[in-house]
């Protein structure tokens, strides 16, 4: 090759090269031409794109400066079932909430908490670190609680009412107007060119029966359903739609896809199985927590007091304190910087009974329970013995297979000597049969043996407790160790742990019961408790110590009683009542249980027992909540003829909201108003308050209000005529009516209640007014509520609810507010009970390794696997 | 990283250290061995080593020159790279190798001038026409007591560059497979089988088949190293496994239940192979030897950088780095070579490196030596 060409080609070559080393670092070049900061340059090179603090503390008067630009807001978060009290701070000129951070005042979110009645400048000071305190004031917000606030800005967010074009599930809406929504909601039509659909006005026929041959299921006003999430404080304003007003009986909520398994099991223990409540560990004062699942940190409600106090607990290290966590699942619960005072035991998932009951066999066979408590049959001997609770530990139950009372606790009527209300005891010193509570000392704890009846008959009766002690002892420790994956020693070194410490001890647990049979794992775990007898103790476990009722006949406003209230009837559409026995089941029933959503929806869409006509969905998402879901009932769902009317009311489209025909925006966070309180875990009272501090970005009604579930209801009800809505809706103390045109018209008047629940609270001044932020409610405030009551109601809403003072939680060793009512080892109503398709009863103790019922292969319906594995 | 634990929550972080950190080292290292394959004839001025040393001087100038624009672009805020200069942190390895590197390139610049100092006057008179100016005033007399010093400060310069750039890696005690005193004398014997490498290929590329001598010697060179590097890895797998250093040896056990990284340990321990058997078996195919160590140094410190980067510091599975196609991936490496490439056109086009002064034989004519052609290539 002749050198000029040679030449051409390497300039060529090398010309290639340099292009090629230029394109590849074309993007260093990019970087290098923005100068020093390559990256996003923040507004300071020092703190980066910090806030400017919301006030200022001097640092020698301690003088308060508020921050103009900013202003403050004490109010609720909903990232989660905790409901915290949360405070806020707010862009004043964009009107931006720009971060969250805890409610001093609140017990959820502050350790310990403000008394309740300290100014709200003095508040804000204990905040700061003035007075060399450091972070002791400190009240936060969990990494959800701030995250979370993301979402309100999202762009996701569904402002407007949507309806749907074309097939359900077809991902086309179209925006309408509130008042095309509430016309077609309420007189129905051929609305989507498919056929015509029930209005609700149709709907609402309180007389005629669903089926004329089974009028005991109820008008056919129980085919409207409405299913919602959880109580956020909005719960009672759409029942006074869907129960009182409308008439409907089917409303359910999340727990049967939640904690519902354990709400049970609690429930199944404290006796009440609507209500269902349930104890917390007293963290504070305890010395031995066993968490099943809900490891601290990582769950568990209150989800924050509860990781707040155990982190205080292992790290002090004049506590005396320990925990273990039993969860399939290693979390930061079990960490090394912890490990003196907290452990890890893994579990194979579903067996935590197992475990509860090998607890209790060894417990049992070597005497550490808590006898004296055991012993006490009724509250008046448990008083005298120095407990703080009482169990029916010593009650006799009937046990004679065949005999009609098989199952049922032995009232004294049976034996002629007493009423039906009482059961019956021996004795510890005596062999003669007592009423319970006619003896003063302790009763005898174990017994099988006859009891002659009235009428001379021989029945065959045990107590309580050895009907637990007999189903412990099903299976041995080294069976029951197979079972869960625990080794036997294990188990034996948690028992011993676990009683040692007196009432000092506790098992926690709530979701982790989440299997097929949690129902009796949750009762197992729960009897540990009652075995040492915690309930209501300092260090043991304790329920709610109750609020301020918002929603109550007063002593303002009468929220719960209206003018042609109607009272719901009928069977729950989701079979959670005894079973129908005139024909021939095609699903099993569930008469221990609360209304289930997850029955509900197979109940509906197959008609067993009855269809619905119209679902609302509010803020709920059960085709994702509930595992399998989806794939089970998609296309029944889809299907218009199944359910004919689906509206899905929330801020965001979801899973379930794809399937719906309407989709109703919801005010969301920080722009709603309601009232909730915590489950449990908190021994004081106490009211959380929610109020709009930023607006809404959905679309107005006519009355000037955000479409959200209130202004959807209130339009409904209005359109329908319905009582309890429109003018003359709600009483007040002398009588007189007062509208409920918009939502505030029925939270603000709440307010008023909680206000003057026992004695009334102080009046807020304006300084507090506008150091609190309340300031920007204060229209609303002097609008709804008589002049007497808005400053009262301001004191309320400037410390983001009520709340008792902590110093009030205990009377020496135990609570104040105190659950009086008897531990359930066996529970009637429980071991009388069937799901109408097995010929056996439950068993109404907890027997751990059997699940609450077969897998029934006779119904088409049910295809899910009861121990919760997939199909 | 055990394959029974099921991980349901963690965070994946991102790589700290891009491929451009594995250019910059290759690169750097590439240049240092050649520069100390060069000193024999350079520095001391062995006969023998006259022919190797000029390819070997070559290979450290372009390798020399595009080092430090990978180092520049590892940088998330290149240019913010002063502030090593304004803000010295005395702690740190990197920061002393923000004034070792300069300092090695300014001394190897200086050495390869004054090395090719008589060439340049001459082709002055021979060479292309725009340049003559420039290369009359660069060119001038042999100096070789100069030369010599400025080959022993390049020297020291290149062994600081070569602790360095070890030590940076070394000290990173959060990752065990980093934290050892042999990983530096490890990039130090890889870097000098490459290095050879390099000179075989640019050999066979510039001059041709021609010279077996040379060939062989670097063939030579290139055996020798790579049984260093069988050494030291040799003893960093038994000191891993005989547990000296606990962290060492979990992480060396869990590795090795990996299959991803026993191909890895497989294609290292081939890589190594593969050159050294071209090299016994096929001498005088210098150029697939050389393309075969390339490979090796080069696949050697994308496995130290990229996979054990891979391994997270505080979970349970692996984090794999997929190589993006952008400037900071595929493209930058692209684009380096690219770099090297014109660097080969142009230095070996312009410079007079087949005939480098040696400090004993400056007073031989170059032109005379056995094998070396004098029209250009």
């Amino acid at each position: 090759m002749d050198r000029s060409r040679r030449n051409l080609l390497k300039t060529g070559a090398a010309g290639a090269a340099l292009a090629t080393a230029a394109v590849g670092y074309s993007g260093v070049l990019g970087k290098m031409s923005k100068g020093q900061w390559a990256g996003e340059r923040p507004p300071s090179a020092l703190h980066g794109k910090s806030l400017a603090p919301e006030f200022q503390v001097d640092a020698i008067t301690g003088a308060i400066t508020p921050n103009p630009d900013q202003r403050t807001a004490f109010t609720m978060c909903m990232g989660c079932t905790t409901f915290c009290g949360v405070r806020l701070r707010i862009d004043r000129q964009s009107g931006d909430v720009l971060r969250v951070a805890g409610n001093p005042y609140s017990p959820l979110s502050a350790d310990p908490a403000l008394p309740w009645e300290t100014p709200v400048e003095e508040a804000l000071h204990s905040l700061s670190r003035h007075g060399k305190r450091g972070l002791e004031g400190r009240s936060t917000a969990c990494g959800r609680g701030a995250a979370v606030l993301e979402q309100m800005r999202s762009p996701h967010r569904v402002t407007q009412p949507l309806k749907r074009v074309g097939p359900r599930n077809g991902g086309e809406w179209q925006p309408i107007s509130f008042e095309q929504l509430i016309e077609e909601l309420v007189e129905g039509g051929d609305l989507f060119g498919e056929g015509h659909v029930d209005g609700l006005r149709a709907i609402r026929d309180l007389d005629t029966p669903i089926d004329p041959e089974r009028p005991e299921l109820g008008p056919r006003a129980n085919q409207l359903a409405v299913i919602d999430a959880a109580n956020d404080g909005g719960r009672a304003f759409a029942q006074r739609f869907s129960r009182l007003a409308f008439g409907s009986q089917n409303y359910a909520g999340h727990g049967s896809y939640c904690g519902g398994a354990y709400r049970s099991g609690s429930a199944a223990m404290f006796g009440h199985l609507r209500q269902m409540p349930h104890a917390k560990p007293d963290f504070r004062h305890a010395e031995f927590v066993l968490f099943i699942g809900t490891a601290p940190g990582n769950a568990g409600n209150p989800f924050k007091r509860q990781g707040r106090q155990i982190a205080d607990a292992r790290s002090d290290a004049g506590r005396n304190f320990e925990y273990v966590v039993i969860d399939p699942v290693l979390t930061h619960a079990g960490n090394k910087p912890s490990a003196h005072a907290g452990r890890w035991v893994p579990i194979k998932p579903g067996t935590d009974g197992a475990m509860a009951m090998a607890l209790i066999r060894w417990i049992l066979e070597n005497e550490r329970e808590d006898q004296t408590y055991l012993a006490q049959p009724n509250p008046d001997a448990a008083e005298a013995a120095g407990e703080a609770s009482w169990s029916n530990a010593t009650h006799l139950v009937v046990q004679t297979p065949g005999d009609h009372r098989d199952g049922r606790m032995l009232r004294a009527a049976d034996l002629g000597l007493g009423s039906d209300e009482q059961y019956v005891v021996l004795p510890d010193d005596g062999d003669e049969p007592v009423a319970h509570d006619r003896l003063t000392g302790p009763a005898r704890r174990y017994f099988r043996g006859q009891v002659t009846t009235a009428d001379g008959e021989t029945l065959t009766v045990t107590t309580s407790l050895t009907l637990l002690r007999e189903a412990a002892e099903q299976h041995t420790l080294a069976e029951y160790a197979a079972i869960c994956g625990i080794p036997e020693q294990t188990l034996i070194d948690l028992a011993d742990t676990f009683t040692r410490h007196g009432k000092r001890a506790a098992a926690n647990t709530h979701g982790g019961m989440m299997a097929g049979n949690g129902f009796y794992n949750a009762w197992a775990v729960v009897m540990l408790n009652t075995l040492i007898g915690n309930l209501n103790c300092k260090g043991g476990t304790v329920v709610a110590g109750g609020r301020y009722p918002e929603v109550a006949p007063g002593p303002r406003y009468n929220l719960v009683d209206f003018p042609g209230k109607v009272a719901p009837r009928g069977r729950h559409v989701s079979r959670n009542s005894q079973p129908l026995t005139d024909r021939p089941l095609e699903a099993p029933w569930f008469p221990v249980a609360p209304n289930l959503t997850v029955e509900l929806f197979s109940s509906a869409l197959d008609g067993y027992p009855y269809g619905l006509k119209a679902l609302f969905l509010r803020n709920a998402n059960p085709l994702y909540g509930i595992p399998g879901m989806a794939k089970h009932l998609e296309e029944k769902l889809r299907d218009p003829g199944r359910i004919p009317l689906l509206v899905s009311i929330d801020p965001f489209m979801n899973e379930t909201s794809a399937y719906a025909d309407y989709v109703v925006p919801d005010t969301f966070m920080y722009e709603a108003w309601g009232w909730a309180a915590p489950w449990a875990g908190v021994p004081t009272r106490v009211t959380t308050a929610r109020w709009p501090a930023v607006e809404s970005p959905n679309a107005r009604t006519a009355e000037g209000s955000p479409v959200c579930m209130e202004s959807l209801f209130i339009g409904l009800a209005k359109a329908m005529d319905l009582p309890g809505f429109g003018d003359d809706a709600i009483p007040d103390a002398d009588g007189r009516l007062h509208p409920l045109h918009r939502p505030e018209d029925y939270y603000v008047r709440a307010g008023a209640n909680v206000a003057w629940a026992d004695d009334p609270v102080p009046e807020v001044n304006d300084t507090e007014l506008a150091l609190s932020g309340v300031d920007h409610i204060r229209p609303v405030l002097e609008d709804c509520l008589k002049p007497e009551e808005w400053r009262r109601v301001g004191y309320v809403y400037a410390r983001g609810g009520r709340y008792e003072d902590e110093a009030r939680a205990f009377e020496g060793t135990k609570t104040r507010h105190r659950f009086g009512g008897p531990m359930h080892l066996y529970r009637e109503e429980v071991g009388t009970a069937s799901n109408g398709l097995m010929e056996e009863r439950f068993p109404g103790t907890p027997p751990g390794t059997r699940p609450a019922s077969p897998t029934v292969a006779r119904s088409p319906n049910i295809t899910r696997n009861r121990s919760g594995r997939r199909n | 990283m055990d394959p029974t634990i099921i991980e349901m929550v963690n965070v994946s972080r991102e790589v700290a250290w891009l491929p451009w950190a594995v250019q910059y080292f290759f690169l750097i290292g590439l240049s240092i061995g050649a520069l100390l394959i060069a000193l024999p004839g350079t520095l001391f001025g062995l006969p023998r080593w006259q022919r190797v040393s000029a390819i070997a001087l070559l290979v450290a100038l372009i390798t020399g020159l595009a080092a430090p624009v990978a180092l520049l672009a590892d940088l998330h805020q290149p240019f913010r790279f002063y502030h090593f200069y304004l803000y010295p942190q005395t702690s740190s390895w990197m920061a002393w190798g923000a004034f070792f590197l300069p300092a090695y390139m300014l001394l190897l610049v200086m050495h390869a001038w004054l090395v090719y100092r008589p060439a340049l006057s001459e082709q002055a008179e021979t060479g292309p026409r725009l340049l003559s100016g420039l290369f009359r005033r660069l060119g001038g007399e042999a100096r070789p007591r100069l030369q010599q010093a400025s080959g022993l400060a390049a020297l020291l310069a290149a062994l600081a560059v070569l602790t360095y750039t070890g030590m940076e890696l070394a000290v990173v005690a959060a990752r065990p497979l980093w934290h050892t005193p042999l990983l530096p004398w490890q990039l130090f014997a890889t870097a000098l089988v490459g290095a050879a490498g390099m000179a075989l290929l640019l050999q066979r590329l510039l001059v041709g088949a021609g010279d077996a001598d040379t060939v062989r010697h670097l063939q030579r060179l290139l055996i020798g190293s790579a049984i260093g590097v069988a050494a030291i890895g040799l003893l960093w797998l038994f000191l891993g496994f005989s547990g000296t250093s606990p962290s060492y040896q979990q992480a060396i056990t869990q590795l090795t239940r990996n299959p991803g990284w026993q191909l890895n340990a497989a294609w290292t321990a081939l890589a190594l192979v593969a050159p050294v058997a071209a090299a016994w078996l096929l001498p005088r195919h210098g150029w697939l030897s050389g393309l075969l160590a390339l490979h090796f140094a080069w696949m050697f410190r994308w496995s130290v950088f990229m996979d054990v980067q891979s391994l997270p510091k505080a979970a349970a599975g692996y984090q794999p780095y997929v190589l993006p196609f952008g400037t900071d991936g595929l493209l930058g490496i692209v684009g380096t070579a690219g770099l090297v490439v014109f660097l080969v056109l142009i230095l070996s086009s312009l410079l007079p490196w087949q005939r480098p002064a040696l400090p004993a034989l400056s007073h031989h004519d170059p032109a005379t030596l056995p094998g070396h052609r004098s029209e250009e290539v």
